[in-house]
């Protein structure tokens, strides 16, 4: 059973078996990674106000041209050398919060780093509106960063900026704002009445970032850099959805959009392999039965991997939104308390549900 | 959503992609050693090899050392596969077999089946063609180097070959011209038989391809 008050140590022993790779994590799930146990899950781990307070400080205090904001430093973009420059960038401001670097560290020794900074995040969005905007700036500057690709992207980009993405954005800004604002209202009932019309109100932008990024995956060729910012705004608009749901109690529905937007993006990336993204970035130029073919095909396979990675961790994070409901209901906590318990945390980047009876 | 089900498609997505970039590596790698080989016997070719059927001297020499260089390895790597795939999920036992079994039917590139020959054998009343008067009248001379055949095979031989006009005329005045051209030649063998992603017959890469998908799109809908 757990409890609210009780969840530090559940949380601390979720770190310490990570560390020690007794425990592993997929999604926002962490399980027992060897034993009797291998397989079974241990805890659910949730982001907190925190990991908000983190992603800003990151975005807007990052000094002297931290090389990325957060969300770039989540997209993978910088690769193998994040943590090092996320090392560099928090050792920097560590004397404006010094907590945030000790957070960055649990992160860090989690593997969670990349994930929470990201524009998926670690269980359900409740970082607040200044890092959810942080989020969908984010995703809004890898698009404007692929401008300097190739006139074929450009030209893509051009489309969807005729189809009104920026519009789009604001409009997901206006809902994430909304989500945020309830929290802060005196009466419980006025604010279940918002995150309802805000979930419903957030269904047509998930439904037309799924469409975009269908449009732009299943095109010939397919435009996978593009879509891959739409995939992340599907996931942050489904999140949104089952973060409103939860903080008004529709554990069901909460349940049914968590499963619709895992669908979603599973059905979007969950067949693009490591292979169709090396293959798509093989420059037509170079003769095949070649050496030069073969380096191409090892830069290509270098660049393309820690996006796949990547495509998989979104899809396992989108899975897993929902998979505490369960438990909470069997400890009576209700889906409201956990969010605002892990809203007012401050202390550390995540809390952890321990599984059990 | 079922959390294993999830991860077991994204293991069967990783298991497909690291069997056809692997396949991929050993073709390539084996289109080099082609290349190489090719470059060494291009001294090698005839002036009806050079000027009329370079296609049909690289395809010689690409086929053999392609089939040599891949049969093995690509067995082995389709066993290997098949094995990984039946550590993913026991239900996927009779996939992992049928790609075992799937290397079997792969059709390799054989000169035995090249679309002029069977062109030729379909019209048997046909007036011989161009190239295979030429054939008749050069055969056992393939092994003689071009240019020294061009100073021999006197002015019958231009006769013959005038339908390749000045630009043969050409070619046979520059031994680099003749070999860049047997050098296309074989590239277009490796590149459309052996390494393109579709065509007629179909190519090698476009076989393995065609058969990793089916079985990693039957393992996926299996834990759906």
């Amino acid at each position: 059973m757990n409890s609210l008050a009780a969840l530090y140590e559940p949380t601390a022993a979720a770190f310490r078996g990570i560390q020690a790779g007794q425990l592993d994590i997929v999604g926002s799930v962490v399980r027992h990674a060897a034993g009797p146990m291998k397989g079974q899950i241990h805890s659910f781990l949730q982001e907190t106000g925190m990991t908000g307070e983190l992603i800003g400080a990151v975005a807007a205090k990052g000094p002297l041209g931290l090389v990325a904001t957060a969300v770039e430093l989540g997209s993978g973009v910088i690769g193998n050398v994040q943590n090092e420059i996320i090392r560099q960038g928090v050792a920097r401001i560590e004397g404006v919060v010094g907590e945030i670097a000790e957070s960055m560290a649990t992160l860090q020794s989690m593997g969670l780093a990349q994930l929470a900074l990201g524009p998926t995040g670690i269980g359900v969005s409740v970082i607040g509106f200044a890092a959810m905007n942080a989020r969908l700036s984010g995703v809004e500057k890898s698009i404007e960063r692929l401008s300097d690709t190739s006139d074929r992207i450009l030209a893509g980009i051009e489309r969807l900026r005729q189809d009104n993405l920026q519009n789009e954005f604001t409009g997901l800004r206006s809902q994430v704002k909304l989500f945020e604002e309830a929290w802060h209202m005196s009466d419980s009932d006025r604010a279940a009445r918002v995150w309802i019309d805000t979930a419903q109100a957030t269904r047509p932008f998930q439904d037309r970032f799924e469409a975009r990024a269908r449009e732009l995956l299943f095109a010939m060729p397919p435009e996978y850099a593009l879509a891959d910012p739409m995939v992340d705004a599907l996931s942050l608009a489904g999140g949104l959805r089952v973060a409103c749901l939860m903080a008004c109690n529709e554990t069901m529905a909460a349940r049914i959009a968590a499963d619709e937007n895992a669908r979603q993006i599973e059905g979007l990336t969950g067949n693009i392999g490591v292979n169709e993204l090396t293959m798509a970035r093989l420059p037509e130029s170079i003769d095949q039965g070649s050496v030069e073919w073969n380096a191409a095909l090892s830069d290509a396979l270098e660049e393309a991997q820690p996006l796949g990675e990547r495509w998989r961790a979104r899809e396992a994070v989108a899975a897993t939104r929902a998979a505490p409901l369960d438990q909470l209901e069997r400890d009576g906590i209700t889906t409201h308390d956990w969010l605002s318990a892990a809203r007012s945390e401050k202390e550390q980047p995540v809390i952890a549900l321990v599984a059990g009876n | 959503m079922d959390l294993a089900a999830l991860e077991k498609r994204q293991s069967v997505v990783r298991w497909r992609d690291d069997l056809t970039l692997a396949c991929w590596r050993i073709v390539n790698e084996a289109a080099i050693a082609a290349r190489g080989a090719f470059e060494s016997e291009i001294d090698q070719a005839g002036i009806y090899a050079a000027i009329v059927d370079p296609s049909g001297f690289a395809r010689d020499r690409v086929d053999s050392i392609m089939r040599d260089r891949t049969v093995e390895p690509l067995r082995k790597t389709f066993a290997a596969a098949a094995e990984d795939l039946r550590g993913i999920d026991e239900r996927f036992l009779p996939l992992a077999d049928a790609l075992e079994n799937s290397f079997r039917t792969i059709a390799l590139p054989s000169p035995a089946t090249t679309e002029a020959e069977a062109s030729f054998e379909a019209q048997p009343s046909a007036s011989p063609s161009f190239g295979h008067r030429l054939t008749s009248m050069l055969s056992g001379i393939t092994d003689r180097k071009p240019v020294q055949y061009a100073r021999d095979a006197g002015s019958k031989a231009f006769d013959l070959l005038s339908d390749a006009g000045d630009a043969a005329s050409q070619l046979l005045q520059s031994g680099t011209g003749l070999h860049a051209r047997l050098r296309g030649s074989a590239g277009d063998r490796i590149c459309e038989r052996w390494m393109a992603s579709s065509g007629d017959p179909v190519p090698l890469m476009a076989q393995i391809t065609e058969i990793v998908e089916k079985v990693g799109n039957e393992a996926r809908s299996i834990t759906l």
